[in-house]
């Protein structure tokens, strides 16, 4: 009986480390997903609502239900000290990075960051997805017979 | 967006002296303050009158400053700034240079180089010379720097206290200080151009005088139309005697009954023309 019960909470740990790295990997997505809509958004804000920045970022955030965008924004536009809680590659934390800390004088050089932004974050973003449904189920699948050949080595 | 809230480091301390008038950044030079008047540099401690142990602006703190300023908001200022400024939230007038490239939409700046950071002063009395008497149409005379707008920004408190005040503000620069905006009781139209604001106001408000900030050669017809409406008019002009008064203004010059210069911040002002009481 003892062995029957720690194989099924084998299973479940397996289970539930393969949901998190699925869910880890969606989030990456959802991340760089909101960059693009964000960037969509500002775009059209500086085209015609010309609405500050601050009370843009202010107005999207308040919106948005990701935890970790709004911990992006705290961190390269607030500048607050906080993880973000995602593993993101070096180059992508560098793109985010630099997509928040860019420098103008111009708003036609604003539109082109924007713009350049836009094209890069939807990229990434279908490259991502397609990542995601590829690899995700794999996730639970390992999971679970990882967590059935440890139930079996502890029988 | 104030002042006090786009500067770090010692920039700090300098924009909360009280006696700051000018700071002046300039990319690779040292940052120079002027403090009623007299000219320092910034220095790690705080003034210096040599340059050798200032704080030297570099770019980044130049764009950062800027950055900040326009709240990351560049689409926001861009009108303002091909006048060479803009205005923040406290009146501060924030004067730039550098390079300027033309595009399809118009000239826009490729790179800012120099920030001249004008701080407005409230200084109670500035335009005592001519309280109490009746100015009729009141022009300020006096070279940039002079307190030709501190001196009308504290002439319309003391009027609005005895009429009825429209002030004309195209830049922000006479009603955003915090004295103003305490102790005034006026109506304020504020960052329209003064053609447009001069027939609004005195179609909507009636006020009984309009005060507005520097003239140019072409507002004969705004002059013309309010006085013709009953209306007093108190402005500023870039004039550093009468005869330049005159070559700017032509025959507009000769609507205003009182004519002040003003040389010199630290020196009274001079009535040099005052065809009522005379």
């Amino acid at each position: 009986m003892t062995d029957i019960v720690l194989l099924i909470l084998c299973i479940l740990l397996g289970f539930w480390l393969g949901k998190s790295w699925e869910r880890q990997l969606w989030l990456r997505e959802e991340v760089i997903s909101l960059h693009c809509e964000f960037a969509r958004n500002l775009l059209s804000n500086v085209k015609c609502g010309k609405v500050t920045m601050t009370q843009f970022v202010s107005d999207f955030t308040a919106e948005c239900k990701s935890d970790a965008f709004i911990k992006c924004v705290d961190k390269f536009f607030y500048g607050k000290e906080t993880s973000i809680g995602v593993k993101l590659t070096t180059q992508q934390l560098k793109s985010i990075s630099d997509f928040w800390s860019g420098r103008f004088t111009s708003t036609q050089q604003f539109i082109s960051h924007i713009e350049y932004y836009i094209d890069y974050f939807g990229n990434l973003s279908r490259q991502l997805k397609e990542e995601c449904r590829q690899r995700s189920s794999l996730g639970v699948k390992l999971g679970i017979l990882l967590g059935s050949a440890l139930g079996l080595m502890l029988i | 967006m104030r002042l006090i809230d786009c500067v770090d480091g010692q920039l700090k301390h300098v924009v909360a002296d009280t006696k700051l008038r000018e700071l002046r950044l300039r990319c690779g030079k040292p940052i120079a303050a002027d403090l009623n008047g007299q000219r320092y540099f910034v220095t790690a401690n705080g003034y210096s009158t040599s340059d050798s142990n200032a704080i030297v602006a570099d770019g980044e703190m130049v764009q950062n400053l800027f950055q900040k300023a326009t709240e990351s908001s560049i689409y926001t200022y861009e009108q303002q700034l091909m006048q060479g400024y803009f205005t923040l939230s406290d009146g501060v007038r924030v004067g730039v240079a550098g390079e300027i490239s033309t595009g399809a939409s118009g000239k826009f700046f490729r790179k800012i180089n120099s920030m001249c950071i004008r701080v407005p002063h409230d200084i109670y009395g500035a335009s005592s010379c001519v309280w109490g008497n009746d100015c009729g149409n009141l022009l300020v005379c006096g070279k940039p720097s002079s307190g030709k707008t501190t001196f009308i920004r504290d002439y319309a408190v003391y009027l609005s206290r005895k009429r009825n005040v429209l002030v004309v503000d195209e830049r922000g620069e006479i009603s955003q200080s915090q004295g103003f905006r305490k102790s005034v009781l006026c109506d304020v139209l504020l960052w329209a151009d003064k053609k447009y604001c001069f027939e609004l106001g005195i179609r909507s408000m009636s006020p009984e005088v309009i005060v507005c900030d520097e003239l140019a050669s072409d507002d004969s017809d705004i002059l013309t139309y309010a006085l013709n409406s009953g209306v007093n008019v108190v402005a500023t002009l870039h004039a550093s005697s009468e005869q330049d008064a005159m070559g700017k203004l032509g025959n507009a010059y000769n609507l205003f009954q009182t004519v002040v210069v003003l040389e010199d911040p630290n020196k009274p002002a001079l009535i040099i023309r005052n065809h009522i009481n005379m």
